[in-house]
């Protein structure tokens, strides 16, 4: 287990040396898209829990699974596998593709690690390494968008790790500003409120594989750093919990509406996943208020997380068939299963999730046990509407025949058949009969249905579709700062370090003349002669 | 005998072949280069030995009286020898840089006597045994390394000298002061565990508020603590081997080492302590953390916009210093050794775009990684330890200095730090996407040495930052190994607190 | 026959014995025979030394007559540390004037018997046991290096030597003065009876001697603002003779004002005269180093820091005069380390200096290019004995600074810690404007001759024992305590 384990980290690691190699270009490409299936026959064959220390790395590293770790790690190795399988097709013509798997092999690494790790400063290291590796892949493109985009997202993402790193070190000295430091510097991964700005971006930016591992996988490794550091289930935390709460329920109705607003699917899907995280941020942010609830919380946001993660890899990877191969009506069936299970339609991984989330929330103390079911089921309708707004959006594609296209079903089915089958199989048996009972069904059926009728209104009503620009709230800031900063003007240079040779004057040379001249010299002596007279003589 | 002698020996090992070397012609390439490599491999050869010795609580001293009451005293203990070592290391593969890169240059014999005595004196100023020792050495550095700062002979060079010299002979005439008053005062001034002032009576406390100040003013010239920092920008001038000496080897980090021998082992890190001076140096190195970023941000010559991280990045020794606590003690500790390998490969990058393409701007960056990615890897290893992304070297200092200010109880510190990594990488990512992410201009400045098979450019430049690059990632990777940096800085600590209890 | 081995007179009869034969044998063989002799001169020195060490301070009544009649020579730590530091000096300049005068020959024949009768009257005047012998020796010293500043003739190098002449003069005749009206007060010259006479209560006639006594001592000592006379006259000498007068000549006048001050008449002195002196010796290195800073000729420069290092030497008078023991002991030894720190540093200066001078052909810092790739050795004796005068460790001067600098903390005189300060980086700042130019190639047009190995070699030995004096400097200070002032 313990070579598996190195194997599964080594893997994307090695490879992504030999595509640095010019020799090992060729084959390093081949090797590319399996690097991750160490991780994934870990994840299904490790006996659990298990731990493994390093005392002599890093800090002393301690690596393993524990359940949480465990599902992490399956829905992430699958989505790299998926994503990296889906890239060699997709990227086959272009001329730097082996830059690209290095980046992606590099961020897999730290993905991967991120899953594995079960100690704060690994963890940390992982998740770095990830975060600054996936600047390689939002780049890629090298259009004016993608700098941006790119750069956006690495600002952020610094701040993320430079919050996160103080938060570990507070949480380590017991501080109490280590919550908001964790909540923050994770949240920047997930996408929280006023942190979100960079996803839509980065999103619409990436190439389509790399889209779905930063969306699908990526985005998780935030919240898999809430649920590691955060003191979930030990201290109730009323202030931090009901901030979080809060954002989360702002993230879920804020992604709906400016997501609707959108034109380019990647910046949608985005959005979407802003809100989808908002869900989880509400029953993280429960956790904090309520230490009793999160022995029923957890699996539910474990459940939730590999469900939103497959299901939006799935949608991304779906996008890229689309792109390429045109909106065919297979095409089309195949992006409904995962953007089903998104608004949680019956007998999807969706409906399960938030199965699981109900009961859970429902024990919440006054003022919010009451209204989050109703607030939640009506998420469930942005998400609709989300999702529906997606299909209307990419209707008309026709595909691109001079692009490479064949090789991006198989990955794209593999994704599509963990969106169908892992959750269930995941999930534990109440939740399946919760998820089951007709009442349920029918309450998860009613947003869709409400959603289809607003969209139909929409349609015939020739409603023209908001508008707002990918990154929101962005545009101001951006401005402003262009404002402030005007790049490229140096500050002004500080004062001149003194010079440490007064200018040769010739003042003193005149004065020294002087004393040269006899009558002064002699005079000088006499005094002389007289002070020291004085002085000597009391 | 020996062990009197070994101290010696490890000062000699540099000055000898020195100055030989100073009365070679010009022509006699072979053995100049075969004196150097005796010298560099003798000297790891004999500093082997004393860590062993060390380890195994063993002390080498040598002492001789030079006026009454005033002895010269070389001590290896186990700090000097975190120096020793580091600058010992570095100083080899600075030699086989400065070979590679002095090619075919005049004054080459003139360049490498002074080299040796710039490191003779930076071993000296590590193993002193008291703070006169350590005057002594300090000043020899100053001496040796103005012909290096001055070498080219041009305008702008003369001038960096002038200032150089400027700068660091007035920090050592404070630090003369400061040496003497407190002879004055304790009669002696002996580097040892814990420090050994704590004895004198209450009533001296002032003046020895006083003596700190100009003893940590004297060597701040050195560790260029703003605002002393000014010299240090401007001697980038010297030829690349000059600055990874000035900033990785020798100068800066004499200077900082300065500051941990006077805190710790003058003072006592409690005595100082409880004089509250640890906290005002605290605010002096956090200043200088933030206002060499700064400034760094606005430089376009990249070896400029290396000396202001320079700058901010060696006062991270001082903070971890000014800490209270075995934590922020390891912190300072191991930063002077991962700051010198990091910031010696980020120069010998600069040399390397410089003498094999003409890049001394950043803005002539463009594209540089995929002609010469080797050393782009290495700058890049270089850039993100000092950034402090895990698990580079970098990352190791920042963890435990935040730990440190934790156990201080300084979490503002903590805001200092974070801001420091912040401008780390906004003026360090724009270089790393200017290397990697844009395309190469048609024509370099001026291309020296052409691409000759897998070489980028000579072997004997690019040997060397790969070899540092790598020891960034495995100090930091394996910093929890024996014989790492931390490793060796936790020893140091553990023998610095006499009296704490957390 | 002990009293016919005793090296007390010999040191005195040797150098007028081979000066006189240097005038019969011409330069060639009196040359070699005058490095011979001083050879033998140190080493006699040394013998004294170890005699000193084991048997500390004595008298030797030249031809068994004994004082007040017949005359004494006097050998005590202080007395043996000057004669140690003048044929230390001596013998590589001796050396390095064989070289040097082969080179420029201009002056050549007198330079050796002018330099044997200066080398006795040095001695002499360090042994002196009584007054009027000492204004004997101060009158042939001057005389000898007057000569000595004139022998290349020109008209710079004799108004400077007339000017010279008449300083010295009219400083011996202030001592003669001073000679007098204490022989007419006490009756005596013989420092030795004279010694408990004096006292607190001294007629004013006693009290103007002193004064007339120093005064005229201040200005054979170039001391600020009495150094009108130093820069000409130093500047302008052949190298070698520049060399001996700053390392030698000025340090016999101050070795008589510290004997006088310390011994004859510690009971006037007064806080408010050593301040004085202390003042002006600030004054000097001030003014003596801003000076040298301006100057453009190389000669010129380390004549003016001759002015500003016989500063530091004054700056022990306000240490030592009626402070604890401890810190005067401090501060004496620190002004006679000085004394000989700058005596061997200056004389490797004045010489490096020449040797640039005959290599580049014109005495001007400006041209100075190439110096340092053409003489490297000889640019790092005058970069080392820079590093003495900067007070910089491990040297000589560095070693004087300490105890100066520690005597003036322990006594709570810190405004001579900032003048000692800033003399040290006035002087970094005129040394490196030497090195800095010759560390520049070659202008067009210039041309960097070969010079005599000796020449190198002399002026790197002295600076080398600059620097070794701050290394060893402890064998030096017990000397110095032998049976005297400190």
């Amino acid at each position: 287990m313990d070579a598996l384990i190195a194997l599964s980290l080594l893997a994307p690691l090695l490879v992504a040396a030999l595509l640095w190699l010019p020799a090992g270009r060729a084959p390093g490409l081949r090797l590319a898209p399996w690097a991750p299936l160490p991780a994934l026959v870990l994840a299904l064959a490790a006996p659990a829990p298990f731990e493994l220390d390093l005392p002599w790395l890093l800090f002393g590293s301690r690596l393993g699974l524990d359940e949480t770790g465990r599902v992490f790690l399956l829905f992430t190795a699958l989505i790299w596998l998926a994503a990296g399988w889906f890239a060699r097709a997709w990227l086959a013509h272009d001329a730097r593709r082996h830059v690209f798997a290095g980046f992606f092999l590099l961020a897999q690494a730290g993905n991967l690690g991120v899953c594995l790790a079960l100690d704060a400063a690994s963890f940390y290291g992982f998740f770095a390494v990830m975060s600054i590796a996936a600047y390689g892949l939002v780049v890629h493109d090298r259009s004016a968008a993608a700098w941006r985009a790119g750069r956006v997202y690495l600002t952020l993402a610094l701040a993320g790790e430079v919050l996160i790193l103080s938060g570990l070190l507070l949480a380590a000295g017991a501080h109490p500003l280590a919550v908001a430091c964790l909540i923050l510097g994770f949240g920047v991964k997930t996408g929280l409120p006023l942190l979100h700005v960079s996803l839509p971006l980065a999103y619409a930016a990436t190439p389509i594989p790399g889209a779905a591992v930063l969306a699908g996988a990526m985005i998780k490794a935030g919240l898999l750093g809430w649920l590691r550091f955060l003191p979930l289930g030990e201290a109730a935390l009323p202030d931090a919990g009901t901030a979080m709460l809060l954002a989360g329920l702002l993230a879920i109705f804020f992604g709906s509406a400016v997501g609707l607003a959108q034109r380019q699917p990647g910046a949608l899907l985005a959005y979407s996943s802003i809100s989808q995280m908002g869900y989880i941020a509400v029953a993280v942010g429960a956790g904090l208020l309520a230490p009793g609830l999160w022995p029923l919380l957890l699996p539910a946001v474990v459940l939730y997380a590999l469900h939103h993660a497959l299901a939006k890899a799935a949608l991304f990877l779906g996008l890229g068939v689309a792109e390429r191969h045109g909106a065919t009506h297979w095409v089309l069936a195949g992006l409904a299963l995962p953007a089903l299970a998104l608004a949680g339609a019956p007998l999807t991984s969706g409906l399960l999730a938030k199965s699981a989330l109900k009961p859970a929330l429902a024990g919440l103390p006054a003022p919010w046990g009451e209204p989050l079911p109703a607030l939640l089921a009506l998420g469930a309708l942005g998400t609709a509407l989300l999702m529906l707004r997606l299909f209307w959006l990419i209707r008309r594609q026709t595909g691109q025949p001079a692009a490479p296209g064949r090789g991006l079903a198989a990955p794209w089915l593999l994704a599509l058949l963990g969106v169908a089958g892992l959750g269930a199989w995941l999930a534990p048996t109440p939740t399946w009969q919760d998820a089951l009972e007709a009442g349920a069904a029918l309450g998860a059926s009613w947003p869709i249905a409400a959603a289809l009728a607003l969209a139909f209104a929409a349609v015939r009503l020739r409603l023209p579709a908001p508008r707002i620009p990918p990154g929101d709230l962005l545009l101001p800031v951006e401005r402003m700062l262009a404002a402030l900063l005007q790049p490229g003007r140096p500050l002004p240079p500080l004062a001149a370090p003194p010079s440490m040779l007064p200018p040769p004057s010739a003042h003193p040379a005149r004065v020294e003349a002087r004393l040269r001249a006899w009558p002064l010299a002699g005079m000088l002596w006499l005094i002389g002669v007289a002070i020291l007279l004085a002085l000597l003589a009391r | 005998m020996i062990d009197t002698w070994l101290p010696v020996g490890v000062v000699l090992s540099s000055f000898l072949p020195g100055l030989f070397i100073f009365f070679l012609a010009e022509s006699r390439i072979r053995l100049r280069t075969a004196l150097n490599l005796i010298g560099a491999l003798a000297k790891l050869a004999l500093i082997g030995v004393m860590l062993w010795g060390v380890l195994n609580d063993h002390e080498y001293v040598f002492r001789h009286t030079v006026l009454p009451g005033l002895d010269l005293v070389l001590k290896a203990d186990a700090l000097a020898l975190l120096f020793v070592t580091l600058s010992a290391v570095l100083w080899l593969f600075t030699t086989l840089y400065a070979i590679g890169y002095l090619e075919g240059a005049p004054h080459r014999s003139r360049f490498f006597g002074f080299f040796s005595l710039c490191v003779t004196a930076t071993v000296g100023v590590a193993m002193a045994g008291n703070l006169f020792t350590f005057f002594v050495f300090y000043e020899l550095l100053t001496l040796a390394t103005y012909p290096l700062v001055v070498h080219r002979g041009t305008e702008q060079a003369m001038r960096a000298g002038h200032v150089y010299l400027g700068y660091t002979l007035g920090g050592g005439a404070l630090l003369l002061v400061g040496t003497v008053w407190l002879y004055g005062l304790a009669g002696q001034a002996d580097f040892v565990h814990g420090g050994s002032l704590a004895a004198l009576p209450p009533e001296t406390a002032g003046q020895l508020q006083v003596v700190f100040l100009l003893l940590i003013a004297g060597v701040g010239v050195k560790a260029a603590l703003v605002p002393l920092h000014g010299w240090l920008p401007l001697a980038m001038v010297a030829p690349a081997p000059v600055s990874a000496l000035l900033h990785a080897v020798a100068v800066v980090k004499a200077g900082a080492f300065g500051i941990v021998r006077i805190v710790y082992e003058v003072y006592g890190v409690e005595f100082a302590q409880s004089l509250d001076l640890l906290t005002p140096l605290a605010i002096a190195a956090a200043v200088t953390i933030i206002w060499g970023s700064l400034r760094a941000l606005f430089q376009d010559d990249l070896k400029k916009r290396l000396a202001y991280s320079t700058v901010s990045q060696v006062s991270y020794i001082a903070l971890g210093v000014a800490l209270f606590g075995p934590l922020g003690t390891i912190g300072g500790l191991v930063h002077l050794v991962h700051q010198g390998i990091m910031k010696i490969t980020l120069f010998f990058c600069a040399g390397n775009y410089a003498e094999t393409l003409g890049i001394h701007k950043i803005s002539e960056m463009d594209g540089a990684g995929r002609r010469m990615p080797w050393t782009s890897l290495a700058f890049t290893l270089g850039a993100f330890g000092m950034i402090g992304v895990p698990p580079l070297a970098g990352f190791v200092s920042k963890w435990y200095l935040g730990l440190g200010a934790l156990e201080a109880g300084m979490p503002w510190v903590l805001a200092v730090l974070a801001a420091s990594s912040l401008l780390n990488a906004a003026y360090f990512l724009p270089v790393l996407h200017r290397i990697w992410f844009r395309p190469a201009p048609s024509a370099w400045p001026a291309e020296h040495i052409p691409q000759r098979g897998r070489w980028e450019t000579a072997p004997l430049l690019l040997l060397p930052p790969l070899a540092t690059a790598a020891a960034i990632l495995l100090v930091g990777l394996f910093a929890a190994s024996a014989f790492s940096p931390l490793d060796w800085a936790k020893l140091i600590a553990d023998r610095e607190y006499l009296q704490w209890t957390p | 026959m002990t009293d016919f081995l005793d090296p007390l007179p010999w040191l005195i009869m040797l150098p007028l014995a081979w000066g006189t034969l240097a005038f019969v044998l011409g330069p060639g063989r009196g040359g070699r025979l005058a490095i011979a002799a001083i050879a033998l001169q140190g080493l006699l020195v040394l013998q004294l030394a170890g005699q000193l060490l084991a048997g500390g301070a004595r008298v030797h009544a030249v031809g068994g007559w004994g004082a007040p009649l017949g005359i004494d020579l006097l050998a005590d730590g202080l007395a043996a540390v000057m004669l140690l530091l003048a044929q230390a000096v001596a013998l590589p300049l001796a050396i390095y004037a064989r070289g040097y005068f082969a080179a420029q020959p201009k002056g050549r024949e007198l330079f050796w018997p002018m330099t044997g009768y200066l080398l006795a009257a040095l001695n002499a005047l360090f042994l002196s046991a009584d007054l009027f012998n000492i204004y004997v020796t101060l009158e042939l010293l001057g005389l000898a290096a007057v000569g000595l500043v004139a022998i290349a003739g020109g008209q710079a190098p004799v108004t400077a030597a007339l000017r010279y002449l008449l300083a010295t003069l009219l400083g011996s005749g202030a001592w003669l003065l001073g000679v007098a009206l204490i022989y007419g007060s006490y009756g005596s010259v013989s420092l030795a009876i004279l010694a408990p006479l004096v006292g607190a209560d001294a007629p004013l006639a006693a009290t103007l001697a002193a004064a007339l006594m120093l005064a005229g001592l201040l200005l054979k000592t170039a001391l600020f603002p009495f150094h009108f006379w130093l820069p000409p006259a130093h500047g302008g000498a052949p190298a070698p003779v520049s060399a001996l007068l700053s390392a030698l000549v000025i340090k016999a006048t101050f070795y008589l004002v510290l004997r006088l001050w310390l011994e004859l008449f510690a009971p006037l002195t007064t806080v408010a005269a050593a301040q004085l002196l202390g003042i002006l010796g600030a004054a000097a290195i001030l003014w003596g180093s801003a000076l040298a800073l301006a100057q453009t000729r190389l000669k010129m420069l380390v004549a003016y820091s001759t002015v500003a290092q016989v500063g530091y030497l004054f700056l022990l008078f306000p240490l030592a005069t009626l402070v604890p023991p401890d810190a005067a002991e401090s501060a004496v030894q620190g002004g006679v380390m000085q004394a000989v720190a700058h005596g061997l540093a200056k004389a490797a200066m004045f010489a490096a200096a020449g040797s640039m001078i005959v290599a580049t052909g014109r005495d001007d810092i400006g041209r100075l290019g190439g110096v340092g790739a053409h003489l490297p050795l000889t640019l790092f004796s005058f970069g080392l004995a820079g590093v003495t005068l900067m007070g910089l460790p491990p040297s000589g001067g560095f070693s004087a600074k300490w105890l100066l600098l520690r005597a003036a903390l322990e006594t709570g005189q810190w405004w001579w810690v900032a003048v000692m300060i800033a003399g040290g980086l006035l002087t970094a700042a005129y040394v490196f404007k030497v090195l800095r130019r010759a560390f520049l190639p070659v202008a067009s047009g210039d041309r960097v001759t070969r010079v005599p190995r000796t020449l190198e070699f002399s002026a790197f030995a002295l600076a080398l024992a600059a620097i070794l004096l701050g290394l060893f400097g402890a064998p030096l200070l017990a000397l110095l305590a032998v049976g005297g002032a400190a």
